[in-house]
């Protein structure tokens, strides 16, 4: 369809999506770029332009070694979902056969119930007479239980990778799914090996969907607040607390709008170093 | 061009029935913006009986949080944050003070807590004290069995790991300044230098910072952790599950939390907010808060309707003014975002 | 399965050992919430107590958590449908036809991930205050359409990315016009991407809660109510009932559309 007859109906399809974005985003990145250089007043928000905020939170060291803190736990999680996820993908897009919904609803099913229940329930297997430790106890591989499982950000991965299995799951799938069969079948025929196979056919046209699955799950998870107030204990803070805590507790709109401005330029640079990247090794030699 | 009449018309019913929706509540109703567990039926049954249907309540988990809900532009009629946050809602213009004639059984109202400093201005008071409670340490008598009575216990290294935090300006931080020998509510910066120092020595034995008491008392059962700052009710709790533990009176003396009624500024419904805080002050909604939740009532003939066994069980006296002279009491603390700032650094490891 | 490949049978020895480990990690929370919310005691600890179903009645008697729930389930099932339909129609809209600011509009749309949930939640607040709107239900269901849009936005993009034009051309030659071919060819294509969009943003929505404690009113969803609730420890029991409900009620659902389907004539498939 990549005819031009009805240029203002292809708009129209744009138009919501415009709007949530246009009116939401722009309203949020204004709001806290103008927060962000306004000088602390408890009593007032917008008093006069100064870039305090930017040299006396963003420039602390500490905010840099959480934020560095939050982008490998993310990273961590990212890596640990997608391969975990992509034998499963695969298994529903190509070997599931007619029950590919029922799956689907499967693998969606454990997310219905609320996330803050499902930390409790890490907390239980991760935790001092938790699944882990018991097991561990009863095959005699320790005496004393393990208390390094939760609390730290070794929880926080464990947490964060099972909530987001189900967002790489299901973009893996679908970008599977796409693929045509008789494609990996003639090339079997011609004698490709298994691997190979999937290294040249298979994986390639499902990038779009290990893409989109990545940013889904890398992104919230740099800015994510309940799970280090959970399970993180004091060496698992990430940037979203510090950033909470700047609006509540130490009320100073300012520096928490400086330290968002900073992180979503650091991700979002982040980004597009990486989608350049891919783009380069993409290019034929 | 049918789908886009059924859109159309759907998108219509639904705003349409969502601004019905909103007319509906901006009758004559209270928006009252308050703790979770606040808004049962039981504590306002004198309330409700007068304006059936009179009363919504929003609420938060967290009064840091209710804070930065209304800068940002909510507008309750009144809120109930706690007394050591006062400043924050005064300072940001976001209430004003009510008229002391008018609210019934301010007399009743222990001493102690009316005359916290910053409430009382003139004829005025900027919050009416409702409900207080204390705070010290539970801890696990059988895994500490000679507990030295004194915050320290959170601090000795034996406990590696395995005790937990409040995280809170007002009772973390406090705790340290406390045991650092500075005035803990007029710190300048060496004072909070010293501070830091002090959370920074305990940081290793701190399993987690956290206001979840879910949590706490959940390790605490478990063994995960062996002593935590907890509230009071926290260490009945456990005791009822058979968890074998104690609630400590330290030797520094134990803190002691307030928290009121403030009047959002220019509310359309300043009776019905008096009406509502009257109803409150009376003798049953007080008396019910001690015998279900476990926190102490700030009005004396609420507290007086209370069995002295139960009080005893619930470690709270009869006479708040007596036990309070030997707390410490959760007052506004100077350069409080400061040291927020630095408490924040803390936890994150700096 | 027509011809069983070398590759088939590999495939099928590996993946019968591993997507039954990761049904189990998959589910562990689950069990976990259900065997607790049978066990008689308050803590959510090993050991433990003893069997009750004390819970399931202190569940079936709280009128407020149930509520909570039932709010958070229409809120949700708001958020992904309109999210959903926003993402589908933008991210056709962007693949197919060369629009100007399509390319911005992709970047924009997908900031919402990026930005930290408590300052949408503010802005949000804001921009509802702006016009005059009241905290509500409403405010949170729009909320999490916002939240919602860029998950269904990159799912529908990845989909159309790969979708062969060839077969909307052919449509078109053959008379339909554009409206039809989208709904006739692009979105029956497209199911399974409008499927899982939705269930993405519909656990979304029924997870998240900075966003909906700003813009929340009288009426709450049920993470705010077990946010507020996490100081009582009385009520994480009640809570575990209820999740072992949904999840139940989830598994009774598939379980009896699979056994409709099997009853019912054979064309359900495809």
């Amino acid at each position: 369809m990549v005819r031009g007859d009805n240029r203002l109906g292809q708009y129209a399809m744009l138009a919501p999506l415009g709007i949530s974005a246009v009116l939401v985003v722009l309203v949020s990145l204004g709001l806290i770029l103008v927060l962000s250089v306004q000088r602390t007043d408890p009593a007032a928000l917008f008093t006069e332009f100064t870039l305090d905020a930017y040299r006396n939170e963003v420039g602390r060291p500490i905010f840099w070694v959480v934020l560095l803190r939050s982008l490998w736990i993310s990273a961590a999680v990212t890596v640990a979902t997608l391969l975990l996820s992509y034998p499963v993908a695969y298994f529903i897009a190509f070997k599931a056969g007619r029950h590919k919904a029922l799956l689907l609803v499967l693998i969606s099913a454990p997310f219905f119930t609320s996330y803050l229940l499902r930390i409790f329930a890490w907390k239980i297997i991760l935790g001092f007479n938790g699944v882990v430790n018991s097991l561990l106890k009863t095959l005699g591989v320790i005496d004393q239980p393990l208390q390094f499982l939760v609390y730290n950000p070794f929880s926080v991965v464990v947490a964060l990778t099972h909530a987001y299995l189900a967002f790489a799951v299901l973009p893996i799938y679908v970008a599977l799914e796409r693929i045509d069969k008789s494609l990996i079948e003639s090339a079997s025929d011609l004698g490709a090996r298994p691997f190979a196979n999937f290294r040249q056919i298979t994986l390639p046209l499902s990038l779009p969907g290990v893409a989109a699955a990545a940013l889904l799950i890398f992104v919230p998870t740099v800015g994510d607040y309940v799970t280090p107030t959970l399970v993180g204990g004091p060496g698992g803070t990430m940037v979203g607390n510090l950033i909470q805590a700047q609006f509540g507790k130490a009320n100073d709109w300012p520096a928490g709008s400086a330290l968002s401005m900073a992180v979503i330029f650091s991700v979002g640079l982040l980004l597009a170093l990486m989608a350049s990247g891919i783009k380069l090794a993409r290019r034929p030699a | 061009m049918k789908w886009r009449n059924k859109a159309g018309l759907m998108a219509g019913t639904l705003i349409g029935s969502g601004l019905f929706a909103m007319a509906a509540t901006a009758e004559e109703q209270l928006n009252y913006f308050t703790w979770s567990g606040y808004e049962v039926p039981d504590l306002q049954k004198g309330f409700e009986a007068a304006h059936p249907g009179g009363l919504a309540s929003t609420l938060f988990g967290d009064d840091d949080e209710a804070f930065t809900k209304v800068k940002a532009g909510f507008k309750p009629d009144i809120a109930h944050p706690c007394y050591d946050k006062l400043e924050h809602w005064k300072e940001a213009g976001l209430i004003q003070p009510m008229e002391i004639s008018k609210i019934k059984n301010w007399d009743k109202i222990f001493p102690v807590f009316r005359d916290l400093p910053g409430m009382v201005e003139g004829d005025k008071t900027w919050m009416v004290p409702w409900d207080w409670g204390n705070v010290s340490i539970t801890y696990r008598t059988d895994l500490i069995p000679d507990a030295e009575q004194s915050w320290r216990l959170l601090w000795d290294p034996k406990y590696k790991g395995q005790v937990a935090s409040i995280d809170s300006v007002h009772d973390t931080p406090l705790v340290a300044g406390i045991l650092a020998g500075v005035d803990p509510f007029n710190m300048d910066d060496a004072a909070i230098a010293k501070v830091k120092d002090e959370l920074v020595k305990q940081r290793d034995n701190v399993k987690m910072y956290t206001t979840d008491m879910t949590s706490v008392e959940q390790a605490l059962a478990s063994g995960e952790l062996v002593a935590a700052m907890t509230w009071n009710a926290s260490a009945v709790a456990l005791k009822k599950q058979g968890v074998p533990v104690e609630y400590m009176n330290p030797k520094e003396g134990m803190l002691t939390w307030a928290c009121g009624y403030v009047m959002i500024k220019d509310t359309p419904h300043q009776d019905l907010a008096y009406e509502f805080i009257n109803d409150r002050l009376s003798k049953e909604p007080g008396q019910w808060l001690v015998e279900n939740y476990g926190y102490g009532a700030s009005s004396a003939e609420s507290m007086g309707a209370v069995a002295p066994a139960t009080l005893d069980e619930l470690r709270l006296p009869q006479d708040p003014d007596a036990m309070l002279k030997k707390t410490i009491f959760i007052k506004t603390i100077h350069n409080s975002d400061k040291i927020s700032k630095m408490f924040e650094e803390v936890k994150a490891g700096g | 399965m027509k011809t069983p490949y070398v590759i088939d049978v590999v495939e099928r020895r590996w993946l019968s050992v591993y997507v039954p480990l990761f049904a189990l990690l998959l589910y562990l929370p689950s069990l976990m919430i259900l065997l607790f919310s049978f066990n008689d005691g308050i803590y959510v600890a090993f050991p433990l107590k003893g069997f009750t179903t004390l819970w399931y009645g202190k569940l079936a008697a709280n009128g407020a958590l149930l509520q909570a729930a039932r709010n958070s389930f229409t809120v949700g099932l708001f958020a992904a449908s309109v999210a959903t339909i926003i993402g589908t129609l933008g991210a056709f809209a962007i693949v197919r036809y060369k629009l100007r600011l399509a390319k911005a509009m992709t970047v924009l749309a997908n900031l919402p991930l990026l930005i930290p949930a408590i300052i949408l939640g503010i802005a949000m607040l804001v921009l509802l205050r702006a016009v005059g709107f009241g905290n509500s239900l409403w405010a949170i269901a729009f909320g999490h359409v916002v939240v919602c849009t860029p998950l269904s936005l990159s799912v529908m993009l990845s989909r159309f990315v790969d979708l062969d034009p060839a077969l909307e051309e052919a449509a078109l030659d053959l008379g339909a016009n554009e409206r039809k071919t989208f709904f006739v060819i692009t979105l029956p294509l497209s199911l399974s991407a409008v499927a899982s969009s939705f269930i993405l943003c519909f656990t979304t929505s029924f997870d998240e809660f900075v966003v909906a404690f700003f813009l929340s009113g009288p009426e709450q969803t049920l993470p705010l109510y077990i946010w507020g609730q996490l100081r009582f420890p009385t009520t994480l029991p009640m809570i575990l009932a209820l999740g072992t409900v949904v999840l139940g009620a989830t598994l009774a659902l598939v379980v009896l559309s699979e056994w409709l389907r099997r009853r019912g004539p054979k064309m359900a498939t495809n």
